[in-house]
């Protein structure tokens, strides 16, 4: 059997075959003996080598979230990492909304600018925090909607973007 | 005693208010706003009421509503937990006025704390230090000289309309001073159209020190010892520890005199701490007095084995204080870290969103304050705490590794959280040496990001075989008679 798994970027290739508890696995070209000993309260019981180890797992729409001692992995299977590629992905988002309900502290960008992927555009104050909204793609920004001073609520429209086409040289 | 209280507040506090309620033979009703319809504090309470929608304005901070809700449940103090309406003196008057009882100082102890010009001025006349300042700095530059001659070098010139760092200035030399005063005057006039500054004495690398104080309302004030609570992120305490490993037994009775001496000349009864700021010279200076149960209580209950929140209630009785100073005997060392819904890798962006799956540490001297729970949702509408975990250790290092085995059982799956952030603070050769103060995540965490690589093997292996098992669920298992894994799948697909 062969699962295909995706995580921060890089591709994990797990082989393997079963024989009752013990799986004979291939990670990556690394060879490991695991035996999956139960699950329980959403944990995988596992023996990785010899070495007992508790994963804690939920699916969460086309993600795979798996909790060892303290740390989180995120993980996107083969085939929903595809589907996913053709859905969100690189797609142009026009409209930047608030993602909680908030104070607008300052406004970063002038209309008409250009801003890079990630460049802060607005600052907003939510949650007792300062938070710092950026550019999800490169853009030119059209309209803006708000100003410091603002309270903003879920959702609402921010500021409106262009597609910024390449300028032929 | 109380037959009925009222909880003004949401998420672990107010479960927590509930649970002492609750040994004490009181009955509470629990507020809640349409965000909050299925936390998981309404159920810790006897009733539940409604108050109105999401937004905090129009619900927690409602005064109306809340006084409304215990009018009609019949309640007869209000406990404001921490935050919201905790330290409003009209909010304290107004459930005075109700014929009610505010769980916490008297309104008139409120007005007087959460007056800035109180803080500075009348401490000061106390003979508790605060920070060495020029409050209007001369424009004339031999008056000026003169005047900077008690702060010293380095200082640091602040905006008086200021926060965010803006119109802020750090001064080494005098032949600096001048320059800094009007490029800080013109920052401050572009950022708050306000020019206005003044010096204070620049404090390196200092600690947050805080005193729990108790007083009943016969005049009886005691301390409970100090909080150390530097390890903070946009002037917000994630850690908290007790005592503080920079605190002598000389330092502490000269500190909680001080904070006793303001809680005093504030006629404050109830719980409360006052705060200080700690230099590395070992000198402290009073920053200002927190009117409530503070976040960290959990630490000092660890400590002296008291209820704080019992002892609140106790007070607001009326009854006098049962412990005095002498039985106060501070025991071992107590650290608390916050689990916060938000992202250190991105300047700790909140994280809100559904629980997928919670898991809560146990083990010896191990406390947890939850106020959330698998499936219950981290509204974008308040603050992103999720839980506390606090730990006892008959010393600090076994505190500390106590800490940091809870904080590895600890599953949060959904929103993403600061959990691996807190291992590794817990885990940094500087944490674990004491070597803390206010710029500490600025010093060692500024460039922080998730390092997975310890148990990515693991995950990858839990998350392939699982789909194994998802995969097989349909067709008959070779092990029918015996109980398998893939037979105890049913119930815990999640979104499915």
């Amino acid at each position: 059997m062969r699962t295909v798994l995706h995580l921060d970027g890089t591709v994990y290739t797990v082989e393997y075959t079963q024989n009752g508890q013990e799986y004979q696995c291939v990670v990556n070209g690394q060879p490991l003996t695991v035996r999956l000993l139960g699950v329980r309260n959403n944990a995988l019981i596992l023996h990785i080598e010899g070495r007992p180890v508790r994963a804690y797992l939920v699916h969460d729409g086309s993600r795979v979230l798996v909790a060892v001692e303290g740390q989180v992995y995120e993980m996107t299977p083969q085939e929903r990492q595809v589907r996913t590629r053709e859905g969100d992905v690189g797609r142009f988002d026009p409209e930047v909304r608030s993602p909680m309900p908030g104070k607008i502290l300052a406004v970063l960008v002038t209309a008409g600018a250009e801003v890079d992927i990630g460049q802060p555009l607005l600052l907003l104050e939510a949650m007792k925090m300062e938070n710092t909204l950026t550019a999800g793609s490169a853009a030119r920004i059209r309209k803006i909607h708000v100003s410091p001073g603002d309270l903003v609520d879920l959702g609402q429209l921010l500021i409106e973007l262009d597609v910024v086409t390449p300028t032929a040289a | 005693m109380f037959k009925k209280i009222l909880i003004a507040n949401r998420g672990e506090i107010a479960i927590r208010v509930a649970r002492t309620c609750r040994e004490l033979g009181i009955r509470t009703v629990a507020v809640y706003s349409d965000a909050d319809e299925s936390s998981p504090h309404l159920d810790a309470a006897d009733e539940a009421v409604r108050i109105g929608p999401p937004q905090a304005a129009a619900s927690y901070l409602h005064t109306e509503a809340l006084l409304d809700a215990a009018r009609r449940t019949g309640a007869e103090a209000i406990h404001p937990g921490y935050g919201f309406l905790s330290e409003n003196p009209t909010f304290a008057q107004l459930v005075r006025d109700a014929g009610l009882t505010f769980i916490g100082p008297s309104p008139e102890s409120l007005a007087a704390v959460g007056n800035k010009v109180f803080a500075r001025q009348t401490v000061a006349k106390l003979g508790v230090p605060v920070v060495p300042a020029v409050e209007q700095p001369s424009s004339d530059p031999t008056v000026l000289r003169e005047q900077v001659r008690a702060l010293g070098y380095p200082l640091l010139i602040k905006a008086a309309a200021g926060g965010g760092g803006k119109g802020m200035r750090i001064v080494h030399h005098e032949r600096e001073l001048a320059e800094a005063l009007a490029a800080a005057e013109r920052e401050a006039t572009a950022a708050f159209a306000e020019g206005t500054v003044y010096l204070e004495r620049y404090l390196e690398r200092p600690r947050h020190i805080e005193v729990q104080i108790l007083g009943d309302t016969h005049g009886s004030l005691i301390h409970l010892g100090e909080r150390e609570c530097s390890i903070q992120r946009r002037y917000q305490k994630i850690v908290e520890e007790t005592p503080s490993p920079a605190v002598s037994a000389q330092l502490r009775e000269a500190i909680t005199a001080a904070a006793l001496k303001v809680a005093k000349a504030a006629g404050y009864y109830n719980a409360g701490t006052v705060e200080f700021i700690l230099d590395s010279q070992g000198h402290f200076y009073f920053l200002e007095v927190n009117a409530r149960l503070q976040v960290e209580h959990p630490i000092t209950e660890w400590v002296t084995g008291l209820d704080l929140v019992r002892e609140q209630i106790r007070i607001a009785w009326g009854e006098r204080l049962g412990v005095r100073q002498d039985d106060v005997q501070n025991r071992g060392h107590a650290i608390e870290c916050r689990l916060y819904a938000e992202d250190p890798a991105h300047g700790f962006f909140p994280s809100p969103g559904k629980i997928l799956l919670w898991h809560a540490p146990s083990g010896p001297g191990v406390r947890v304050d939850a106020g959330v729970e698998t499936h219950s949702d981290v509204p974008v509408y308040y603050d992103p705490l999720m839980a506390k975990i606090s730990t006892w250790g008959q010393e600090r290092e076994q505190a500390r590794r106590r800490m940091a085995n809870a904080l590895r059982q600890c599953v949060v799956l959904g929103p993403t959280s600061n959990l691996s952030f807190l291992i590794d603070l817990i885990e940094h050769p500087a944490f674990i040496a004491a070597e803390t103060h206010t710029g500490f995540l600025s010093e060692h965490f500024s460039h922080w990001q998730r390092r997975g690589q310890p148990h990515t093997l693991t995950a990858v292996l839990a998350a392939a075989l699982h789909s194994t098992l998802r995969d097989q669920r349909a067709t008959p298992s070779p092990h029918a008679q015996r109980s398998t894994p893939w037979q105890t799948l049913g119930g815990w697909r999640i979104g499915s």
